[in-house]
């Protein structure tokens, strides 16, 4: 026993020494969370993926200003109380700086009040929900809100494409919800006529029946507020009992998988995001190249998302570094007020004073199997 | 007229699918009157086995697999194949050790392999969805009726549905081993003296079923164009509703019901108001009024046989070298006074946690989640552990509470009438008396109905109760706020000093915890508990001693939905944030595997079983193959509660004999 | 003691009065019109071949079973459409054909749930342990160690009940239902499955219940068993009565000679 320590606390003393010399590089330690097991796992692995890519890109880069980033994970199941517990762990752990991720509106939410207690600053990236607009001075997202998302395309159905009867489809939750009430809004306000609303619960694989009444109701256009997995569902059921509408989607739809799972019926489907896969950016396309060596799959909205927001954070980490010669919570978040237009896949990113993102969408359309840029814009 | 035919067709395949599905589940039940969770699951390993067959490389464990890129018509019997092999293995080492024991324990551990076999498709194919390659059926063109489309994948499900149904009709009727299954059928025992093989009638059961769950997936997915780790779960408890319906244990009658839960689901989401949100609760609804008033199901004939003579949850020792090792445990406890057992559990958990609790509030919240297990776990273990009611509707209870003071706090007084939350700080001690009385009513609505039933038909309907009140919560949005949840519900205050730090929680929530199981202990021990136990042992000899059996049966559920409404305003308030994402099925489910883990029918079982495992789940969180594959953690409980059902099915603390009277 | 004869013609009060039962199973008739009456203070045994209609008969007065025709009447009450628990407690407590104890409680317990019915206390009065509540169990607790002590198993009492010896165990079914304080006590083949000793024991046990006035209604496949402890025993056959009085004159009787030795009478 006694040897054993005499042992340790010289090879301690070893390594410090060893250690001084050197300034060592500043670790950004990220909290990650999101629903990584149960129904919605998918959406989690793809922010994660986006987010580890972006990391170790960074970690390789020679000099990043004394800032390395690290990463420690935790599922939260899609469960706020699962939130909760996940908030107060990274609340308690002194090495972890930012928590990232979060793939619902509900789960952030309950964490909100945790992260701001504790005053640990948050970067989400795929959470819309309106209720989280300055829920703290803490909380950042680097997404839209579904509200002015929606709104956007309420205006470009109806003045840009033109539509007149719109049937629209919701998923029944905060984002599908809050993005089709502006949506339908502003596309009545276009002029539109709404012929029907209703929504579905996200994980719904038959659509036929609320297909087949649409179809009765013969729209110019289907709105769909949601994500790609039901999208690619609906599509393809439309075609399969006749009904040829075109489909206006949210950023939800933003996925290869959209397309893989789709097949041919998603073809002509227009929707609209942050992210474009098919700009000739390099950027774009090295992240694209990228994330496909890594992990053998074309990178969706999630991944993009969490991807910037990993080159985001890691701005506001050298800013932070910069001014105070180290990165802490405080420091991290006086940074992220401060840095403007972090160019990245999805665009610059600023934050606004409330947490929320400036920025507009792009419209794109699936023609032959790809994301090309829709061919009419809003203006 | 289009759209009725449209309707039409949209409802026969659907119907189609579930029909063979419940068929699978009908053979099983009408020879073990066991419900086999796991078809749900065996029908996902259909439809991926059949995608990875046809894909000439698949993705398994993260690593690119060359596959053989079969056609169509070879990889679906091939996957068929394989499936059916898995049943026939799940059934020879989870469910036949257990032929004999009582009958909560089959079903808890086919719930536990479900969990588990979800969870493996998860680690082997990832969480996405996999997009079902294309082949012959999905190429051909739709036929066109009118304004009506039928594609070619739905009418070879159709016809082969049709085909495959009567087939299993022709040889349930003619072929020995169709006879010797009807047979079993009917006794099961009788059987077995008449020289038949039960067990080889059994795994054969399982094998057809098996293959049938295997088919009704592969033709799900292929009609849905996709294969998702969690694909068979609601699929499943529609087939197994659409079993019931037509009466389990009867073969047409699963065909039957299959369609009629297929026309209802199509024409109810079409005409209902609001019809495609509340489309899943469909199902369940009808469930419920058919369970009301005809319990038998459509076609069947036979009432299920209300009086079994195996107990529920009485465990005759089993023998074996874990059960030696923890037994010593169990010695140290056993013939102790219940209450002062119990107060060792609480006392054990509070002298642990002191430890973490105060230098860490991250450790401090980690148990006030124990807190909130163990209370919910030990309101469920009255219905469960004492009453031996399966119950998996029990998150209805904590969601009724939940609701009930949020709804009250944040939207009515908060938001209707501008009062400030502050200054009703002492209505949340009265809300945990009012949620608690309003979940123990609600008990009492869910028992009634429930009262003509045993054990698996009420494990049945009370989760199709459970997920009726998630989806009620989800979609009345103007009530509860729908998914967006509630916000900004006040944390506990005394005199206007919150309680609000994990510490102050832990210690509120102890207090709850304390009380609740003081409360218990006090209802065991005197005829109350005494009855609880009879109806457990042997229903018919506690109602030929005098016991109204329905009447304590009632009593359990509310009790016990007592405590989980009390949780639910505990909840609520520490959370300070409700949404309906918190009360899914498989919170239930894991709540009840928290009581099997610690030991059913004991008050401190509960407490250690929600110790064991929350303390678990985040301590596992650090491990780097967890960092990796998030859902192992889950597999893992799956498999600890099959190894647990055969090997110690009491519990791992689980003292076998309860004192159940005043001292 | 006067014999049975005198008092059949002194007093015709009757304990329990079964008036044209019958019961079907679907086409199958498994008693037929039945007529029997019990008086107080009685042993009546039940005999009959198997499949006669024996335990039938005995799950229909206990309501396990329900009437197709006819009533029961209890002490002038009509018991006949009650549920069963309603009728243990209006008095009448039963044994089953194979052993239904509550394996994992205690012995103690098991008698204590034929206690069941004297148990008044409130949720309140449980939960406060008023002073009511705990008169009550202790009562019980007297009565049950009474009818322990009566059946010899007063040095078991703690013990689970799964832990008993057979016989014991058919003991403690009896003493369960003692504890109900029944007015009528059905036993189903209580010594069915013992040796001759636990046999000789338990006959013992019976006719002395019977002498302290327990009325008893007594199957028994073994005829030479009811013979010793009833000194009335009716004979069923194919669901229907075919002979009823002394055991003597029944054992002389052609019609039950020939259904025993498997002739159609």
């Amino acid at each position: 026993m006694r040897k054993a320590f005499v042992y340790l606390t010289a090879a301690a003393a070893l390594t410090a020494l060893a250690a001084l010399p050197v300034k060592a590089a500043e670790e950004v330690k990220i909290g990650f969370t999101a629903a990584l097991s149960g129904d919605f796992a998918a959406y989690g692995e793809n922010m994660q993926r986006g987010l580890e890519l972006a990391i170790g890109e960074i970690n390789a880069k020679t000099d990043n200003g004394g800032v390395t980033l690290a990463i420690t994970t935790a599922d939260d199941r899609g469960l706020p109380s699962d939130g909760v517990l996940i908030a107060q762990r990274f609340c308690s752990d002194d090495t972890v700086d930012i928590v990232m991720g979060y793939s619902f509106s509900s789960v952030a939410l309950a964490a909100a009040t945790i992260i701001n207690d504790c005053q640990l600053p948050v970067l989400a990236s795929a959470v819309t929900s309106p209720d989280l607009a300055g829920v703290s001075p803490y909380f950042r997202r680097n997404v839209l809100t579904d509200a002015v998302q929606g709104e956007l395309a309420g205006t470009y159905a109806a003045k840009v494409l033109g539509a007149k009867r719109i049937a629209a489809l919701n998923q029944q939750d905060d984002y599908g919800i809050g993005g089709t009430d502006a949506f339908v809004a502003a596309a009545k306000a276009a002029g539109a006529e709404i012929l029907s609303r209703e929504a579905y619960v996200l994980g719904t694989k038959d659509f036929k029946t609320q297909l087949t009444s649409i179809k009765a109701q013969t729209p110019d256009l289907l709105w769909v507020g949601g994500f790609y997995t039901e999208a690619a569902k609906i599509a393809q059921q439309a075609r399969q009992i006749g009904l040829d509408v075109q489909i206006l989607g949210s950023d939800g739809l933003l996925s290869p998988k959209l397309i893989e799972l789709g097949g041919a019926s998603i073809d002509g489907t227009i929707l609209y995001g942050m992210f474009d896969p098919s700009v000739a950016k390099p950027e774009v396309q090295a992240f694209v190249k990228a994330y496909k060596d890594k992990y053998g799959e074309e990178p969706n909205a999630w991944a993009a998302l969490a991807y910037d927001a990993g080159y985001t954070l890691n701005e506001a980490a050298k800013l932070a570094a910069a001014k105070n010669g180290k990165v802490d919570r405080a420091g991290l978040n006086a940074a992220f007020a401060e840095i403007k237009a972090v160019p990245g896949v999805t665009g610059p990113t600023t934050f606004q004073e409330n947490g929320n993102r400036e920025g507009t969408v792009v419209y794109l359309q699936v023609k032959d199997g790809k994301f090309i840029l829709a061919p009419k814009q809003l203006n | 007229m289009d759209i009725l035919l449209q309707f039409f067709i949209n409802a026969l395949m659907l119907g189609a699918i579930y029909a063979l599905a419940a068929v699978a589940y009908t053979l099983v039940y009408g020879i073990l009157e066991m419900i086999n969770f796991a078809f749900g699951e065996l029908f996902m390993f259909g439809a991926f086995l059949v995608v990875s067959f046809m894909l000439p490389q698949v993705s398994l464990f993260g690593v690119m697999v060359p596959m053989p890129g079969l056609p169509f018509l070879l990889a679906a019997p091939l996957a068929i194949l394989f499936v059916a092999a898995m049943g026939y293995l799940i059934e020879r080492c989870a469910y036949r050790p257990l032929r004999f024991a009582p009958r909560l324990a089959p079903l808890i551990t086919a719930i536990a392999v479900s969990v588990a076999l979800q969870n493996l498709a998860q680690s082997v194919w990832g969480a996405q969805e996999l997009s079902y390659p294309s082949f012959f059926l999905l190429e051909a063109k739709p036929i066109q009726i009118g304004g009506a489309y039928i594609s070619m994948v739905e009418i070879a499900v159709i016809v082969t549905a049709a085909v495959v149904m009567t087939a299993l009709h022709f040889y349930v009727k003619k072929t020995r081993m169709g006879r010797a299954m009807r047979a079993a059928a009917q006794d099961v025992e009788a059987a077995a003296l008449m020289g038949i093989p039960v067990n080889r009638v059994i795994a054969m059961a399982f094998i057809i079923g098996s293959g049938l769950a295997a088919l009704a997936g592969i033709f799900y997915g292929a009609v849905y164009l996709f294969a998702h780790p969690h694909m068979g779960f609601m699929p499943g408890l529609k087939a197994m509703v659409a079993a019931v319906l037509g009466g389990i244990g009867n073969i047409r009658g699963a065909m039957l019901g299959g369609i009629v839960l297929g026309f209802a689901e199509t024409f109810g989401a079409a005409y209902l108001p609001n019809g495609s949100a509340y489309r899943d609760a469909i199902a369940f609804g009808i469930l419920i009024l058919l369970l009301l008033f005809r319990p038998q199901g459509l076609l069947g004939t036979r009432l299920p046989n209300r009086l079994a003579d195996r107990g529920a949850m009485a465990f005759k020792g089993s023998a074996s070298a874990i059960d030696a090792g923890l037994a010593r445990l169990s010695a140290f406890f056993a013939g102790r006074d219940l209450v002062r057992y119990a107060s060792w559990g609480v006392l054990a958990v509070v002298a642990v946690s002191v430890f973490f609790i105060f230098p860490s509030p991250y450790w401090a919240r980690v148990f006030v989640f124990v807190l909130i297990y163990a209370l919910l776990a030990s309101g469920l273990n009255i219905v469960v552990g004492f009453a031996g009611l399966l119950d998996l509707g029990f998150v209805a209870f904590w969601a009724v509470g939940s609701y009930f003071t949020s709804i009250l706090f944040v939207e009515v007084l908060a938001k209707g009438y501008g009062v400030d939350m502050s200054s009703v700080w002492w209505l949340f001690y009265v809300n945990l008396l009012l949620g608690g009385g309003l979940a123990a009513l609600f008990g009492m609505m869910l028992g009634y109905p429930t009262l003509r039933l045993r054990g698996d038909y009420l494990a049945i309907m009370t989760l199709g109760f459970g997920e009726i009140i998630r989806l009620v919560a989800t979609n009345w949005v103007d009530l509860t706020r729908g998914p967006m949840g509630i916000r900004g519900i006040p944390v506990p205050s005394l005199f206007g000093y919150k309680l609000g730090s994990p510490v102050q929680l832990y210690l509120l929530g102890l207090v709850l915890l304390a009380l609740a199981v003081f409360l218990i202990a006090l209802m065991v021990r005197s005829y109350l508990g005494r009855a609880w136990v009879a109806i457990r042992e042997d229903e018919a000899a506690a109602e030929a001693m005098g016991i109204n059996t329905a009447r304590y049966k009632l009593y359990a559920y509310s009790a016990g939905g007592f405590f989980g409404g009390v949780t639910g305003v505990f909840f609520a308030h520490s959370q300070q944030y409700i949404s309906p994402l918190s009360f899914t099925l498989f919170e239930n489910i894991l709540i009840l595997m928290l009581i099997v883990l610690g030991g059913m029918g004991t008050l401190a079982g509960p407490i250690i079983g929600a110790a064991i495992w929350v303390v678990f789940l985040e301590v596992a969180r650090d491990m780097p193959f967890i960092q990796q594959h998030h859902e192992l953690r889950f597999m893992a409980l799956g498999i600890l509660l099959v190894v647990l059902m055969i090997f110690r099915p009491q519990g791992l603390l689980g003292q076998k004999r309860q004192p159940l009277m005043m001292s | 003691m006067p014999d049975q004869a005198t008092v059949l013609a002194l007093d015709d009060k009757v304990l329990l009065d079964v008036k044209g039962v019958g019961r079907r199973f679907g086409g199958l008739v498994a008693l037929a019109n039945l007529d029997v009456a019990i008086r107080p203070g009685e042993a009546l045994g039940l005999i009959g071949p198997n499949g006669a209609g024996k335990t039938t008969f005995f799950n229909i007065i206990a309501g396990a079973i329900p009437v197709s025709s006819g009533s029961i009447h209890l002490d002038g009450e009509q018991i006949s459409g009650l549920s069963p628990d309603r009728i243990a407690s209006k008095g009448i407590a039963r044994t089953f054909q194979n052993i239904r104890l509550f394996d994992e409680m205690s012995v103690l317990e098991n008698v204590l749930i034929g206690r069941h019915r004297f148990f008044r206390a409130s949720l309140f009065g449980l939960i406060f342990r008023t002073k009511r509540a705990h008169a009550e169990e202790n009562l019980s607790k007297e009565v049950a160690r009474k009818v322990l002590a009566r059946v010899g198993l007063a040095d078991k009492m703690a013990q689970p009940a799964r832990s008993l010896s057979y016989g014991d165990q058919r003991r403690l079914e009896i003493a369960r239902a003692l504890a109900l304080e029944p007015k009528l006590l059905l036993l189903d083949e209580p010594m069915a499955g013992m040796n001759p000793t636990e046999k000789a024991d338990l006959s013992r046990l019976i006719v002395e219940l019977n002498r302290s006035g327990m009325t008893i209604l007594l199957i028994e496949h073994d005829m030479k068993a009811v013979m010793g402890i009833s000194k009335r025993v009716i004979v069923l056959h194919h669901g229907e009565i075919i002979a009823d009085g002394s055991p003597d004159a029944v054992r002389a009787d052609r019609t039950v000679i020939d259904a025993y030795l498997g002739r159609r009478g």
